[in-house]
Parts: structure tokens; C-alpha cells; sequence
């Protein structure tokens, strides 16, 4: 059974021990007395650093797609592959299932990360009142999916052993991949600072 | 009371058997889990893990060979690779999310669960505990079996490919993760932490 929320309680975010609010004098700062944890009832400054993270990402994911995640230098020549192209090729290798997931996890996957975060802090930003049951799930699956975006770079670190082997003659990883790899940290980081919670204070101030 | 922590709603505690999990009403949010042998279960589990992270990273997953040369492959192959290309930020991220964050949270969780289950306290519980939780979406290890996949496809074409050994237990270490992870219940653990202090 559940209770309309009640404003005097704070929950821990380590050990979710329920506290009942006090008022502090400003600059102070209340710790739980269980785990030891500083006590916040939101996460704090939590739209500014989640704002800060998306736009350092944002910013990443212009070069990571523009520049090759991959330098082969095989008998052929230097061949260069950016996210993009590389997923072209192996369609046009005729290795869809395979192009599908490095697709989806790596193009599919970031775009709409961006994409729902922003989406998430401009809603919250401007009391939005619409749909926050979803948009709560959209933030949970932001925060799920998120991680499998690092899949191109662990096939890359995969392949790059090849080069000892003398197949071809180098394999270098791209200045793309480094972007690339920033662009899903930042967003990790990014998600995790915001606070979905903030979704739902919206509802409860117009009530 | 406790809190719902999508969307903080306040919810009665939940009356769960074991193995049974509660969603918040409002956001549909996970709220509360009773894993069936939080403790023990969990322990378990986690020393398993520590075995086969040593195993997983010793014996080679992947062999290589064209022409009469060969080439064996660990995790640490290709952070060296990469290393030894001038990308060291990417080599370093990846040997952290496929070797360190696994491997530091099965000892973090180590670390509480081995005195709980002797009824005792370790000191800096809460540390402890807080330490394996933020490792928990930097542990990539289901990532990485999927590339380890992909990577088999497309390096076919270039060399005669190869499971070894290491990838039976790269299998077996990604599901005893995942049960671990699955089994761990940081209510049940704080709720024993309590009873013994």
C-alpha cells in the first residue's frame, strides 16, 4: 500500500534508510546514521552536472563519428573506418546480423542516449508535467542500455592483437575511438547524475 | 517506511517471499527484492566469480594463426596492443571495465559478505559497500563476451580463428556475475549489519 509522499523524509541514496527531515542552518550537512553517508534529498546540483556532462559528450560525438575508429594498413594500402563505414561494409560484406548490433550498439544506442538526456533535463527544467511514468522508464533504460555502446571498442582492442600475428601490417586505433569511448563515459556519468526523482517533483508542486 | 528511488514515493515495506521482487505503483520503478540466501547464497556465488576472474584472465580465449604463425589472446593482449599504439586513455578504460571493476567488486563484496556470514562486522562496512555499488555499471564483461563474438566473425576472414580454453571460462565467469549480481540485496545486507551492531 502506498501513502502520498510525505515532504519530511529523506532517503539515504547509499543504504536507503528513510530519515525524517530536519532543518539545518545553511552550509550544514547531515549524514546517515547508519551507513555514514552525507544526506541529500535530491542529488546535489543535479541538473548543472548532468547538463555539463551531456554537452562535454555532445561535443565528443562529432569527432568520434567524423574521425576513423580503425587504421588498417594492409598489402592494399591504408584502409580507414569510421563508426559509420565500418558498419556499411560489413552490410555490404553481407554481414547483417553482425552490422545490426555494432549498428545498434553503436550508433543507435548513443544517439538516443544524448537524445533522452537532453530531452529528460528540458522536461525537468521547465515543470513538465507530461507523462513521468515514462519518462522515468525512458531514464532507467538510458541507464541500462547505456554500457553497450562499448562494444566497437573492445572488437577494436580485439583486433588491434592481430598485428603481432603479421597479417597485416598494422592496426591502429583511430583518434575516433578515443572520442568515441569519452562520449560513453561522459554519458555513464552523465546519466548517473541526474535524479529521476526531479521528474516527479514537477507533480507535486502543481498538486 | 521505505522511499521508492525513481520517484520517492513513500511505500509500507513490502511483505516478500524469497526470490519474490516488489515495483513501485507509481513509476513502476524496482523497489524492493528478497533474494532467497542474501548471505550465504551470495557469498557463494561471488567466491566463484574470484576463481574464474583468475582463470578467465590466465588462460588464452582466442587463437590465432595464418601461415604457420600463431598468436594467443588474453584481455591483456589487446590493452596492450592498444598501449603500445599510443592510446593509452582507451587501453587503460578498457582493462578497467573488463578486468578492475569486475575484479574489485567481487572483493569489495567479498570483503562483507565473508565477516557477515561468521556474524561479524568488517570495519568500514558502509565503504565497502558503497565501493562495489559504484563498480557495478563499469563492469562490462557481458560486453565484452558479445565483441569476443563479433570479433570471432569478423577476424575469420583475415586468419584461421579459434576458442580456447579461456573462453569456457570467460562463459562461466560471465554467468556466475550475472547470479551474483542478481542474488546481491543491499537492504538484506544492511538489515543483518544492523541486527549484529
Amino acid at each position: 500500500m502506498t501513502e502520498p509522499r510525505a515532504a519530511g523524509f529523506v532517503r539515504c541514496n547509499s543504504c536507503e534508510r528513510l530519515w525524517s527531515a530536519i532543518d539545518l542552518p545553511p552550509g550544514a550537512h547531515a549524514y546517515c546514521r547508519r551507513c555514514g553517508a552525507a544526506l541529500a534529498r535530491r542529488k546535489p546540483n543535479s541538473l548543472a552536472r548532468a547538463w555539463a556532462l551531456l554537452i562535454a559528450a555532445a561535443i565528443c560525438y562529432v569527432p568520434a563519428n567524423l574521425f576513423p575508429v580503425m587504421v588498417v594498413a594492409g598489402p592494399g594500402g591504408n584502409e580507414a573506418d569510421t563508426i559509420l563505414s565500418g558498419v556499411q561494409a560489413m552490410f555490404a560484406a553481407g554481414w547483417y546480423v553482425i552490422g545490426s548490433l555494432i549498428f545498434f550498439a553503436s550508433i543507435t544506442v548513443p544517439v538516443l542516449k544524448l537524445l533522452s538526456l537532453f530531452g529528460l533535463l528540458v522536461s525537468v527544467q521547465r515543470g513538465s508535467r507530461w507523462n513521468p511514468r515514462d519518462r522515468t522508464r525512458l531514464y532507467r533504460i538510458v541507464e541500462v542500455v547505456g554500457r553497450w555502446s562499448m562494444l566497437d571498442m573492445f572488437v577494436v582492442s580485439l583486433t588491434v592483437a592481430l598485428v603481432q600475428l603479421g597479417v597485416v601490417a598494422s592496426v591502429e586505433p583511430g583518434i575516433g575511438a578515443s572520442f568515441f569511448a569519452a562520449v560513453v563515459v561522459l554519458t555513464m556519468f552523465a546519466a548517473s547524475s541526474f535524479d529521476p526523482r526531479l521528474i516527479w517533483d514537477a507533480m507535486e508542486e502543481s498538486e | 517506511l521505505i522511499a521508492c528511488e525513481f520517484c520517492d514515493l513513500l511505500h509500507r515495506p513490502p511483505q516478500l517471499r524469497p526470490g519474490q521482487k516488489a515495483y513501485c505503483s507509481r513509476c513502476s520503478g524496482l523497489l524492493a527484492k528478497a533474494s532467497r540466501n542474501p548471505i550465504q547464497g551470495t557469498l557463494a556465488l561471488a567466491l566463484a566469480a574470484l576463481m574464474l576472474l583468475l582463470l578467465a584472465n590466465v588462460f588464452p580465449f582466442l587463437h590465432f594463426s595464418l601461415e604457420g604463425q600463431a598468436q594467443e589472446n588474453r584481455i591483456v593482449t589487446g590493452v596492450l596492443g592498444l598501449w603500445a599504439a599510443g592510446q593509452g586513455g582507451l587501453a587503460a578504460l578498457i582493462l578497467f571495465t573488463t578486468v578492475l571493476a569486475p575484479a574489485l567488486r567481487t572483493l569489495g563484496l567479498l570483503y562483507v559478505l565473508l565477516p557477515l556470514a561468521l556474524d561479524r562486522v568488517p570495519p568500514g562496512v558502509a565503504g565497502a559497500l558503497r565501493f562495489q555499488e559504484g563498480l557495478v555499471s563499469w563492469a562490462m564483461l557481458d560486453v565484452y563476451m558479445l565483441a569476443l563474438l563479433v570479433a570471432l566473425v569478423k577476424l575469420a576472414q583475415m586468419a584461421e580463428v579459434k576458442l580456447e580454453l579461456g573462453a569456457f571460462f570467460f562463459v562461466a565467469l560471465f554467468v556466475m556475475l550475472t547470479l551474483m549480481g542478481a542474488a546481491y540485496d543491499r537492504a538484506a545486507l544492511w538489515d543483518r549489519v544492523e541486527e549484529l551492531r
